[in-house]
């Protein structure tokens, strides 16, 4: 018998009590200003917002950001993550944004390489306003029936407090995070 | 009402005082107490140490002394949740109370003739504050409630404090105190530093045992600050 | 082997560390009550993700069949181990089919548990651990001594003198900013390099074949999306029905475990990308033995959160080194007599049963009570230390015969030098540290008798 069949069959002899799913989480409290929140916990997490009408304020904002640095700002596709491996800044698309945890849904499709927004020193996500929603469970509502090959929550910069639990920015991915909420 | 008083046993032996405030009260508030004679242990020592298998007699001894009382009390969180969850008997498991629990749920009472002037620190125990619910807990999001407290609001001159962890662990835990003695004894060092920074004259909280643990340290450290049953403090005037 | 009251007493000695351990993890405890407080329906996301966890376990079969399909489906591997050997043969057959020589690893408890890297390092595979804490302890040849924390029992100038000895940083150098940059300069050649990455697995989903892997470091996405092969391993136990589930559990796990709003990364990988090849070992080892124990059975939902440590008093004051497991802490010592009672015997008795564990877990297992379970399994087994038993007889014995123990009382007081958690300890350890208490010039039943007359 292969281990799959013993496993499975070591788990069907002991059939349990029958338990139901619970449904979808319903109880939860809607947020009457998710941007604010979103904004709030932009904040804790370490990232920074700016809100901009147009292409012309969020360049400003980023000539602020990051001065003389160079900007990746193109979504070709590359074969090898490797070849971003001296990319300063990135610029990308995040989906949409989330309230209560300021997590912003990317995926691959809109990336030139799955490892673009680790591997690059510093992150620019730009959302649109009009994406926001409040919870995680208005976010998986919105992902329902939407597929991505590989796709992740993002929440700030990269962090750890791995040494005495001192909070350092920049483990391994992005050294910091700046989100451009765009005018619809 | 008629109620019987249950004494545990270290209670019985190392703490009479306490049993007797509960006592006094009890007849104070109108109850006539009955004092089952041959009542030992509920057995929980057997029981948290792994030997359940064990507690038949105390079990049966208990049903002996209690059977037939609407309401059994007793001063000790501990000794009366492991009634309430181990006893065999349903009965008895949805007769026993912790006496503060009876106190606030049963007599309802809503003052008392004491007066209590001194600053004193409270202890939560966790079986009765987990376990009987004698109180809200941090760890959980719910409204703040505690019968304790409501029972010393009524207590004159009494200044009462809840340490910084208002619910940590004593780290009594039974033979805990014992086959872990370095952990045990950190854990109650910790507890009473909490409380004596807060300037108090007494520790007192709902459970003799957690009690007697801390006692035994403060004594070591020769510390003046005593501990006393919340219901000692109930039951005092003067 | 010390045991965990030995090793306990150990940790202890160094007062101070003590005091630092207790009040850090009691800050990140802080830290998530009040993550907790500011969601109004906190109790009933800890409700729900239980009853989703329950249903799952009541349908584990089915959901892994599903899994299997799906993840088959997106074009990748589903593999099934038995146990740790199988598992790690499994690894190692992929890393030796790419003949690499080195791979990175992302925090994984599950391969801590089967000693993986012990393994592939006997084989020749040089493994590097890259989340921070993780690779601290491995170059200081340790395990991790909490699952979200792993070098949570070192300070920083011990750090300072580990990377002096293995990334030649300055010596004294014991800033964190400055060794987490050497940490990150040094790993980040390894991810460049590295062919195969091995993952562990947050949650799987059924319903689309899906992994969501949780990292605040971006160290398990860096490694993945570099190497050319992907191995991620995962506890049978780790499969939730739908995509939907996740809004529950992610909502939970981070506030629990640091008081995070969310980890900074979420990844969930669905395909492997263009020209990689993705692997998911299935792991039992133990799980279905304890799945059939209805006592035991909801360890199973435990989504590694280790807020039961954190909340621990009894884990705050004798470190994750202390529980001689991969995974210490309250859930610890309910997983560790699953896999082997007798050498596990005294972790179910490492705590108080002061119930901390269990109000905080977002699950809702009743980790408190399982302690309760595993003391009565371990000891019908006959695993007491020696006369354990015997005294625990003779203690009921008197306990179940009035006339006896008021006549023990009497005399001088069995108790004073028997009190009934002091039996079985012929050194008395009650008064090693703390006073007896003073026994009163008569028993409560002597004054009430003499009242009553």
């Amino acid at each position: 018998m292969s281990t799959r069949d013993e496993i499975l069959r070591a788990i069907q002899e002991n059939p349990l009590p029958v338990k139901s799913h619970p449904g979808d989480f319903q109880a939860y409290v809607h947020s009457e200003d998710p941007m604010g929140d979103f904004q709030a916990s932009l904040k804790t997490v370490g990232a920074q917002i700016f809100f901009c009408k147009n292409g012309h304020e969020a360049q400003i904002a980023l000539d602020g950001q990051y001065p003389s640095m160079v900007r990746y700002t193109s979504q070709e596709v590359v074969t090898s993550g490797l070849d971003l491996e001296d990319v300063e800044v990135l610029e990308i698309q995040g989906e949409f944004g989330v309230g209560e945890n300021g997590a912003i849904w990317l995926r691959d499709d809109h990336l030139p390489h799955r490892v673009a927004p680790f591997i690059c020193q510093h992150l620019v996500i730009y959302i649109r306003k009009s994406t926001l929603v409040g919870t995680m469970h208005e976010a998986y509502d919105r992902l329902e029936g939407s597929y991505a090959d590989f796709g992740f929550f993002l929440s700030g910069p990269s962090k750890t407090a791995d040494i005495e639990q001192s909070l350092v920015i920049g483990a391994h991915g992005a050294r910091s995070l700046t989100v451009l909420v765009m005018d619809n | 009402m008629r109620v019987a008083l249950f004494v545990p046993c270290y209670v019985d032996q190392f703490y009479p005082q306490v049993a007797i405030a509960g006592l006094e009260l009890l007849e104070k508030l109108g109850c006539e107490v009955v004092v089952p004679k041959d009542q030992t242990c509920c057995g929980q020592p057997m029981a948290n140490s792994g030997f359940a298998n064990l507690t038949g007699g105390c079990d049966s001894n208990f049903s002996q002394n209690f059977d037939g009382f609407d309401y059994i009390v007793g001063p000790s969180g501990s000794c009366i949740l492991h009634i309430k969850e181990h006893h065999p008997s349903e009965k008895i498991r949805n007769s026993v109370y912790e006496i503060c629990e009876f106190l606030v749920d049963v007599l309802q009472v809503k003052k008392l003739d004491a007066r209590f002037p001194h600053r004193v620190g409270l202890h939560q125990s966790c079986h009765g504050q987990r376990g009987l619910r004698l109180s809200s807990m941090t760890e959980r999001n719910e409204v703040p409630f505690s019968k304790i407290a409501q029972l010393l609001d009524l207590v004159q001159d009494l200044d009462y404090v809840l340490p910084e962890r208002a619910d940590e662990c004593c780290g009594f835990g039974g033979t805990f105190c014992v086959t872990e003695e370095a952990v045990s004894v950190r854990m109650g060092q910790d507890r009473i530093q909490e409380h004596l920074v807060n300037q108090i004259e007494y520790v007192v909280g709902a459970d003799t045992s957690c009690l007697m643990h801390m006692e035994g340290i403060l004594r070591r450290q020769n510390s003046p600050v005593q501990i006393k049953h919340v219901i000692e403090i109930l039951n005092h005037h003067a | 082997m010390l045991n965990h009251a030995e090793a306990s007493e150990q940790f202890i000695q160094d007062a101070e560390r003590t005091t630092w351990h207790d009040e850090t993890l009691w800050f990140v405890r802080s830290k998530r009550d009040k993550a907790s407080k500011v969601i109004p329906e906190w109790e009933d996301l800890r409700d729900h993700a239980s009853q989703i966890k329950d249903h799952v376990l009541a349908n584990l079969g089915q959901y892994l069949i599903e899994f299997e399909a799906k993840a088959k489906a997106n074009g990748v591997h589903v593999h099934w181990a038995k146990d740790a050997e199988e598992h790690n043969q499994i690894v190692y057959g992929l890393v030796a089919k790419h003949g690499s020589k080195a791979l990175v690893k992302s925090k994984s408890m599950l391969t801590e548990e089967c000693h993986l890297n012990s393994f592939l390092t006997k084989k020749g595979v040089e493994v590097v651990d890259t989340d921070l804490g993780e690779r601290i302890v491995q170059f200081r040849d340790e395990v991790p001594s909490h699952i979200v924390l792993p070098a949570i029992h070192l300070k920083k100038e011990d750090v300072g003198e580990t990377f002096h000895q293995h990334l030649g940083t300055p010596k004294g150098n014991k800033d964190p900013q400055f060794l987490t940059e050497a940490a990150r300069q040094h790993l980040r050649g390894y991810f460049l390099a590295a062919d195969v990455a091995i993952t562990g697995v947050n949650f799987a989903v059924a319903e689309t074949g899906e992994f969501v892997v949780c990292t605040n470091e971006g160290n398990a996405d860096m490694g993945a999306h570099l190497a050319k092969v992907h191995i991620a391993c995962m506890g049978i136990e780790k499969i939730i029905p739908r995509r939907k589930d996740l809004g529950v559990f992610l909502r939970l796990l981070a506030r629990s475990a640091t008081g995070q709003l969310i980890t900074t990364y979420s990844s969930h990988f669905a395909k492997p990308r263009e020209g990689q090849e993705m692997h998911i070992v299935l792991v039992d080892n133990g799980r279905t033995r304890q799945l059939a124990r209805p006592e035991f059975r909801n360890s199973l939902k435990c989504i590694r959160c280790a807020a039961c440590f954190n909340t621990c008093p009894v884990y705050r004051r004798s470190g994750g080194h202390s529980y001689h497991q991969p995974v210490a802490g309250p859930i610890g010592s309910i997983l560790a007599p699953n896999f082997d009672k007798k050498s596990n015997v005294d972790l179910p008795f490492a705590s108080t049963l002061c119930g901390s564990c269990s109000n905080v877990c977002p699950v809702k297992i009743n980790i408190h009570e399982q302690l309760w379970f595993w003391r009565q399994d371990l000891m019908k087994e006959g695993l007491a230390p020696a006369g354990k038993s015997l005294s625990m007889k003779g203690m009921a014995w008197i306990l179940s015969h009035p006339k006896i123990y008021r006549l023990a009382g009497a005399m001088g007081r069995f108790v004073v030098k028997n009190l009934p958690f002091l039996v079985n300890n012929r050194l008395n350890p009650w008064a090693k540290q703390r006073e007896m208490p003073e026994a009163p010039k008569e028993s409560f039943q002597t004054w009430y008798q003499s009242r009553k007359s």
